[in-house]
C-alpha cells in the first residue's frame, strides 16, 4: 500500500506502509515469505512427481534409461548448470545491494539474471529440443560429432543449421515413432525427460517474467533497503528453479 | 529475528510499527561468490564422476554397481542444492520455521521414493505367491528370481518329480497363458494394455509387431494368426493373467 500524497517527495519504497492487519513491516515481510515458502514445498512436490516417476522407470526399464541418456551430451547440461548457477549468484546480489540501497547496481544484477534465464532457455531450444525434434543442428552443437550430416540435405538458416538423418523424430509425439531406437521402452525415458526439463524450463520463463517486473518497479523506485519484498520472493522463485536443474542435471545427463 | 518479541518494542504513538524496518541479514557479495565458485566446483566435479567412472570401468574391463553412479552425483547434488537453500535463499538466517516446512516437503518426497523402492525392490519376495497373478513388467529378473523360488519350494513341498510338474503347469498359465484373448480389449481396473499402434515403430520386436496390440479387440482372430513364436519372450506390458 502505497500512499499517493503528491507532497510527499521520497521515493516509493520509503513511502510504503504495510497492510494494516500486520503489526510491523517486519512481520508482514516474513508472513509474505513465510506463505512463498509454503508455495515453493508444492513445486517441489510436483517435481518429486517427476523425480519417482524416473526412479520407477529406471529401475524397470534400465537399458531404455542407458540407451535415453547417451543421447544427450553433458556438455549442454553443464553449460546450462553454469549458467543457472551464475544467475542464482546475480539474483542474490542485487538482494544485497537493494539492502545496502545501492539500486542501480542491484538493477543491473537483475537484469544479467535475465538475461542468463534467456540464455538457459535459448541453449536448451537451440541445442536440446530442436535438433531432437527435427534433426537439424546448430553449427556449434557439440553432439554434431557424433553424427554424420545429411550433406544433400543443404544447410538451413544462412548455413548456421546442418540436417542429421536419423536423428530427426525422436520427439514423443507422432505416436511414440522410435524407427531407430533399440530398447521399446525408450519412449518412457523420453517422456520423463520432456516433462522434467520442459516444466522446468517454464519456470524459468515465469521466473524471468517476475525478475522483469522487479527490475522495472526497482526502476520506478519502488524497491529500496526498507521495503524489498517483492525482489526477495522473486529471488525465492529463481533459486528453486536452479535447485531443481541442479538435481535434473546429473540424473539426465551423467547417470548411465 | 526480527520479530522476537513485539510486545517488548510496542510504541504508542506508533501501534502498527510503521516507522520500524526490517532488519534482515545481509549476505554480502564476497559470501556469495565464493558460494558460486564452491557450486561451479562442484559442477565440474559430479561431471569429473561420471567421467571418471567410465574411465575405471575402462581399466577394470566390468561395470560398477549401478548405486555407485547413482550415490556419487546424488550427493554432489544435495551438497550443491543445501548451499543454494542456506545461503542463496537464506534458510541459515531466516525464521527456522522456513526451513521446517522444507524438511518437511524432503521427508514426504523420501516418503514417496521409499515406498516406491520397496514396491519395486519387493516384488521378488510376494512372487513367490502372488506369481501365476502377477504381470511380468521390467527386465524380468525380479519375476525370474521368483519363480526360481516358487519352483524350489513346490519341490520341497511335493518332490522332485510331482513339484517340477506343478511348476511346468504354472509356468505355462503365465509365461503366455491367456493373451488377453477372453477380453476384447484386455483391460483391466488395475491394468490397461498397450493399444495397437502406439509403439508399432519401435523395432522389430516391439510389443505391437509380437502381437498383442493387434489382437486387442478382435476376440475373433484365430489362432494359427498369432504371430508368437514359442520361443519370444511375452511383450512386457501386453501380458496379464485372469487373476487369482
Amino acid at each position: 500500500m502505497t500512499t499517493l500524497d503528491s507532497r510527499d517527495n521520497r521515493p516509493l519504497w520509503q513511502r510504503y506502509k504495510h497492510g494494516h492487519h500486520w503489526r510491523t513491516q517486519a512481520e508482514e515481510f516474513d508472513g509474505a515469505k513465510l506463505g512463498f515458502w509454503l508455495f515453493l514445498t508444492t513445486e517441489v512436490l510436483l517435481f518429486g512427481g517427476i523425480f519417482c516417476a524416473y526412479a520407477i522407470f529406471r529401475t524397470l526399464y534400465p537399458e531404455a534409461w542407458k540407451e535415453g541418456s547417451s543421447v544427450l551430451d553433458w556438455k549442454v547440461g553443464g553449460l546450462n548448470t553454469a549458467v543457472l548457477l551464475i544467475s542464482s549468484y546475480t539474483m542474490a546480489v542485487s538482494i544485497y545491494y537493494i539492502q545496502v540501497g545501492k539500486i542501480s547496481r542491484a538493477r543491473l544484477n537483475l537484469m544479467f539474471t535475465f538475461f542468463c534465464g534467456a540464455l538457459f532457455v535459448t541453449l536448451k531450444l537451440l541445442l536440446e529440443y530442436t535438433p531432437k525434434w527435427s534433426g537439424w543442428f546448430f553449427f556449434l552443437d557439440p553432439a554434431l560429432s557424433h553424427h554424420t550430416v545429411d550433406a544433400s540435405a543443404g544447410h538451413g538458416l544462412l548455413g548456421l543449421f546442418r540436417f542429421v538423418e536419423g536423428y530427426g523424430g525422436k520427439r514423443p509425439g507422432s505416436l511414440f515413432e522410435f524407427g531407430f531406437g533399440h530398447d521399446p521402452h525408450l519412449p518412457l525415458w523420453w517422456s520423463v525427460y520432456y516433462c522434467g526439463t520442459s516444466i522446468h524450463a517454464l519456470h524459468v520463463l515465469i521466473g524471468m517474467a517476475l525478475i522483469f517486473r522487479v527490475w522495472r518497479g526497482a526502476g520506478k523506485g519502488v524497491y529500496g533497503p526498507t521495503y524489498y519484498t517483492g525482489v526477495e520472493i522473486a529471488g525465492l522463485y529463481w533459486h528453486l528453479v536452479d535447485l531443481i536443474w541442479i538435481f535434473l542435471f546429473p540424473l539426465l545427463y551423467l547417470i548411465h | 529475528m526480527s520479530h522476537a518479541n513485539p510486545a517488548a518494542h510496542f510504541d504508542e504513538l506508533d501501534p502498527h510499527g510503521s516507522e520500524k524496518h526490517a532488519h534482515h541479514a545481509l549476505v554480502g557479495p564476497f559470501q556469495l561468490r565464493l558460494v558460486l565458485v564452491v557450486l561451479l566446483f562442484f559442477t565440474a566435479a559430479t561431471v569429473g564422476f561420471a567421467q571418471l567412472e567410465v574411465f575405471i570401468e575402462g581399466i577394470i574391463g566390468t561395470s560398477l554397481p549401478w548405486w555407485v553412479n547413482v550415490a556419487g552425483a546424488m550427493s554432489i547434488a544435495v551438497i550443491k542444492s543445501l548451499l543454494v537453500m542456506a545461503i542463496f535463499m537464506q534458510l541459515r538466517y531466516d525464521n527456522p520455521m522456513n526451513s521446517i516446512i522444507m524438511c518437511f516437503t524432503f521427508a514426504a518426497l523420501a516418503v514417496f521414493i521409499t515406498f516406491t523402492g520397496i514396491d519395486l525392490f519387493g516384488r521378488s519376495l510376494i512372487d513367490t505367491y502372488k506369481g501365476p497373478s502377477i504381470t511380468a513388467g521390467g527386465t524380468d529378473k525380479l519375476v525370474e528370481k521368483g519363480r526360481e523360488k516358487m519352483k524350489a519350494q513346490l519341490v520341497d513341498k511335493y518332490g522332485a518329480e510331482k513339484g517340477a510338474e506343478m511348476y511346468a503347469e504354472l509356468d505355462e498359465e503365465f509365461s503366455h497363458g491367456h493373451e488377453g484373448h477372453a477380453k476384447p480389449d484386455g483391460n483391466t481396473p488395475s491394468f490397461t494394455r498397450l493399444r495397437t499402434g502406439l509403439s508399432g515403430a519401435l523395432s522389430a520386436s516391439a510389443p505391437a509387431a509380437h502381437g498383442h496390440g493387434a489382437h486387442a479387440g478382435h476376440e475373433g482372430t484365430p489362432k494359427g494368426e498369432h504371430e508368437t513364436t514359442p520361443g519370444e519372450k511375452p511383450a512386457d506390458m501386453g501380458q496379464e493373467s485372469e487373476g487369482p
